[in-house]
């Protein structure tokens, strides 16, 4: 035993699994082997929108089964925040690929052959595709009376009369396109019912890539109700970004009946769904589009007296996790700027599309780009630099934040900016290219490329929305020293790349003068493991991470060898927090991590391409509890950002169906789309992370994509309000004669 | 149809439906289930493995192609000398993140080790680009790649 500190958390140890990942011996839900499976598949909805009139499934041989909405013993609904998406569709289809049913069976391709034979025939409804035909309402209202699944208001101070004085008022409109995680593995689970197994009712288990096994508990519990137990096991994930964090509820539910009616005549069988490449881009879950709307109000130096924003997203054909994606993006739609009044709205609208869902960022990389989009524009209105022009209304310690919440940190954004310049050269280039501007824009401009260098300035709100924490989530990390000695970790953390199985070892090894490696991290698994809550929302290291640090100090004075001890521990708000979830009003996050991005490009006014020669990210993370775990999210995370930007390009056609289909359509960044990313942290440690430890595994997907866009801006001497930004896009905008 | 085909140096001898896919015959008839399916239409380079000297997608190639093949998986790399510095180096660097593009990653290592033992970034990052990774944007791989070749100098 010794204290802790014995090394330093920060400096960078090897992946703790990364030789068996290397090595192709990670097992993946696909790498398991459960040979007696069936092979399990969706019939989907083949039409948009409208009300199925007959269903028609063929005579099926011998150990092949369908399953639909009329096997569900329990309530038929997916157990998100809302219940609103049917487990299977009953009557009502309201997009392309609605679960209808599912045909299990022992060989992939007859299950494949009989599932061509499924019919359906239907009184079709007219789509509502776009934001536009959402709010109209076009073929009807399909959620409430106004496809408006959520309407969020904030205001402080006196909005109106700012407008009203104003020296002068800015407006721009800015938009954000559907995203897809591409998780390079694909979805997949395994359900299987023992009738004999657990308590009376026997026990479905499902087994799989997910993010929150207790998610997938709690789904497959409302679709299965009260007649059989649930145990769920989480597998190694070959990457979730969100997109596993609410589709394997969607896909686990209607599974978990499945295996129910087959367990019934062939106890113990397994079923396996494993998606292909072009289902999971169909029809899982995307970014939400977005549209914001934002007013600022100025005195005569440019001073920001008030702002007036209304953000709509995308919902999709179900509210989902809508009303929480959006709460998050009416919290980040000011930034990190102290704005005297403000007048905030946020709607999610319904349309004829997938339902769109969890990505990382969760609504406040949407948000951000229009906030940071419209300093950009004020900052040309006035005619000054745009990172000087932001510097002057930056939030400190002690300012109000947009709910009437207070900043409780220091604010080291002056440092974080300090380091980025050093590292980037923003000021002096921002400068070089701009006395550039008038000869690119001038009689001699040619076919040379052009330069251009953005800064984005922001934080994102770590950990759970208001007390969700301590009001929905109640978390619990155990860890259990056995006999010999070996201390276990007990949460339902998974992992899915971003390092807990490496840093929870830290943590815990530091504290008890322990070698990381020598510590053990038990499976996800609910039949095993406390729940210590869902793998989102950048909270895995900062909540559950202090659990396990805090239970790790509790073991050390209680440590007795030879003799097996656990010590669990439940979640804490911290004090001086307050949340009001019925008003919005008060600390939305109990801290914030605080981000700037620099992003440097040359366009081509030939191709209209946009090569990125530049890329830079420096962050407030509290402390890292891993250098190169760290400097690894901002890294990938900035890729994913800039790829967010510049290439991801998912449009949808007048069906509501993604019109990028494969991995040849859908672009991701490739290694020679982007230079080597430079990534620095600065630590301002956090009383309630371990070691100081804040969140930060989504804020590193805040800020390319405004940081581009400027830079783009710069470059072709035009507003760039819409993302992605691919040459055609550029084109039109260069051609708009405004 | 009947084939003779080499994986890691055992040879096989399988009955096998002419048309399916490589990755398939390793992964379900072999086992060896280190090589992984991330798109099945030959864009991410999760599956692959190196035939006859060759860096190859085995998502795209037909059992029948392979009469008399000889073929290497990741787990015939870990298994090798260079592979030992290969995958310490990707752990060490933090080259795998979610580790499903690792494998791929590390059967473009081997190929690229093979042709050049001292590869510059720009060469790595070539060496590469046939091989999707959604995580780490790329730069840990790379400086897993230059750790390799560094330690690994005369294997």
């Amino acid at each position: 035993m010794s204290s802790p500190g014995q090394f330093d958390i920060t400096a960078a140890i090897a992946r703790i699994d990364g030789k068996d990942k290397a090595a192709g011996r990670a097992v993946y839900i696909g790498d398991v082997d459960y040979r007696s499976a069936l092979t399990a598949r969706y019939y989907r909805s083949p039409f948009t929108r409208g009300t199925i009139t007959k269903l028609t499934v063929p005579p099926l041989p011998p150990g092949y089964y369908w399953i639909d909405h009329r096997d569900v013993p329990g309530h038929n609904g997916i157990a998100l925040i809302k219940t609103d998406l049917p487990a299977f569709a009953v009557d009502e289809i309201r997009y392309r690929g609605q679960i209808i049913g599912i045909l299990c069976g022992p060989d992939a391709e007859e299950v494949d052959r009989l599932l061509a034979l499924v019919a359906v025939a239907y009184e079709a409804k007219e789509a509502a595709v776009t934001l536009d035909e959402g709010l109209s309402c076009k073929g009807g209202a399909m959620a409430g009376t106004d496809n408006i699944y959520a309407d969020l208001n904030l205001s402080h101070g006196d909005t109106d009369a700012a407008f009203a004085s104003a020296a002068r008022i800015v407006e721009g409109v800015y938009e954000t396109g559907f995203q897809e995680q591409l998780y390079m593995e694909t979805q997949g689970l395994v359900a299987v019912y023992d009738p004999c197994a657990g308590d009376a009712g026997g026990t479905v288990t499902i087994h799989g890539s997910m993010q929150c096994p207790y998610y997938v508990k709690h789904a497959a519990e409302e679709v299965l109700g009260d007649a059989v137990s649930v145990r769920v096991m989480g597998s190694p994930m070959g990457g979730g970004f969100g997109g596993k964090e609410d589709y394997p509820e969607i896909m686990g539910a209607p599974l978990a009946v499945a295996a129910l009616v087959v367990g019934r005549a062939e106890p113990g069988r397994p079923l396996r769904m494993l998606f292909d490449r072009t289902e999971d881009m169909a029809f899982t879950s995307k970014r939400h589009p977005s549209r914001a709307r934002i007013r600022t109000a100025h005195g005569a130096n440019g001073e920001l007296l008030a702002i007036d924003s209304d953000i709509l997203l995308d919902g999709g054909a179900y509210e989902t996790y809508s009303l929480i994606v959006l709460m998050r993006a009416v919290f980040h739609s000011t930034g990190v700027y102290n704005v005297p009044s403000a007048r905030v709205r946020g709607r999610a609208v319904a349309t004829s599309t997938v339902p769109s869902g969890a990505f990382r960022g969760f609504g406040a990389p949407q948000a951000l780009f229009g906030i940071e989009m419209h300093m950009e524009k004020c900052a040309r209105a006035f005619g000054v630099e745009p990172l000087s022009y932001r510097e002057r209304f930056f939030l400190k310690r002690g300012d109000r934040t947009v709910t009437g919440g207070t900043i409780h940190e220091t604010v080291i954004l002056d440092r974080l900016i300090a380091r980025i310049d050093e590292l980037s050269g923003y000021r002096a280039r921002r400068e070089t290219y701009e006395r550039a501007q008038s000869a690119w824009n001038g009689p001699a401009a040619g076919r040379a490329t052009r330069r251009g260098i953005g800064i984005s300035v922001f934080n994102h709100g770590a950990g759970f929305t208001g007390d969700g924490e301590q009001r929905i989530i109640k978390g619990r990390a155990s860890l259990r020293k056995r006999a010999d000695g070996v201390v276990e970790i007990l949460t339902a953390a998974t992992e899915m790349g971003q390092g807990p199985t490496t840093t929870f070892r830290k943590v815990v090894g530091a504290v008890l003068g322990i070698a990381p490696e020598a510590v053990v991290v038990a499976e996800p698994d609910t039949g095993v493991v406390p729940d210590s809550g869902p793998t989102v929302a950048s909270r895995t290291i900062m909540i559950v991470g202090y659990l396990l640090q805090e239970a790790a100090k509790e073991l050390r004075e209680i440590w007795v060898d030879g003799k097996e001890q656990t010590v669990t521990r439940a979640y804490e708000m911290p004090p001086g927090l307050a949340w009001d979830q019925d008003t919005l009003h008060g600390d939305a996050y109990a801290c914030f991590g605080w981000g700037v991005n620099v992003c440097e490009v040359e366009f081509d006014p030939v191709s209209y391409e946009v090569k990125i020669i530049g890329a830079w990210g420096v962050y407030d993370v509290g402390r890292a509890i891993d250098e190169r775990v760290v400097n690894g999210q901002i890294q990938g995370g900035m890729s994913q950002a800039l790829g967010y930007a510049a290439l991801e390009k998912l449009a949808v056609d007048g069906e509501g169906r993604f019109m990028q289909r494969t991995m040849a359509d859908y672009i991701v960044p490739t290694s020679l789309d982007f230079p080597r990313t430079g990534a620095a942290t600065i630590d301002n440690p956090y009383a309630y992370g371990p070691f100081g430890a804040k969140g930060m595994g989504e804020m590193v997907h805040d800020g390319g994509h405004m940081a581009y866009a400027a830079a783009v801006e710069q470059a072709i001497g035009k507003d760039c309000p819409r993302i992605p930004l691919v040459p055609e896009t550029i084109l039109e905008i260069v051609h708009d004669e405004d | 149809m009947k084939i003779e085909i080499t994986v890691n140096g055992t040879r096989h001898s399988l009955e096998v439906d002419p048309l399916r896919r490589l990755l398939d015959i390793l992964r379900d008839d072999l086992g060896l289930v280190g090589t992984k399916e991330g798109c099945g239409e030959g864009e991410c380079g999760a599956c692959s493995v190196i035939m006859d000297g060759k860096l190859v997608n085995s998502c795209l190639i037909p059992v029948a192609q392979c009469e008399n093949a000889d073929v290497t998986t990741v787990e015939g790399i870990a298994a090798s000398p260079r592979g030992e510095i290969i995958t310490t180096s990707f752990a060490n660097m933090h080259s795998a993140q979610c580790g499903f593009c690792t494998p791929g990653m590390v059967m473009a290592t081997e190929a690229l080790l093979r042709r050049n033992p001292d590869p510059g970034e720009q060469e790595i990052r070539e060496g590469l680009a046939g091989n999707i990774c959604r995580c780490t944007g790329y730069d840990m791989i790379v400086d897993g790649i230059l750790d390799a070749a560094k330690r690994g100098k005369g294997i």
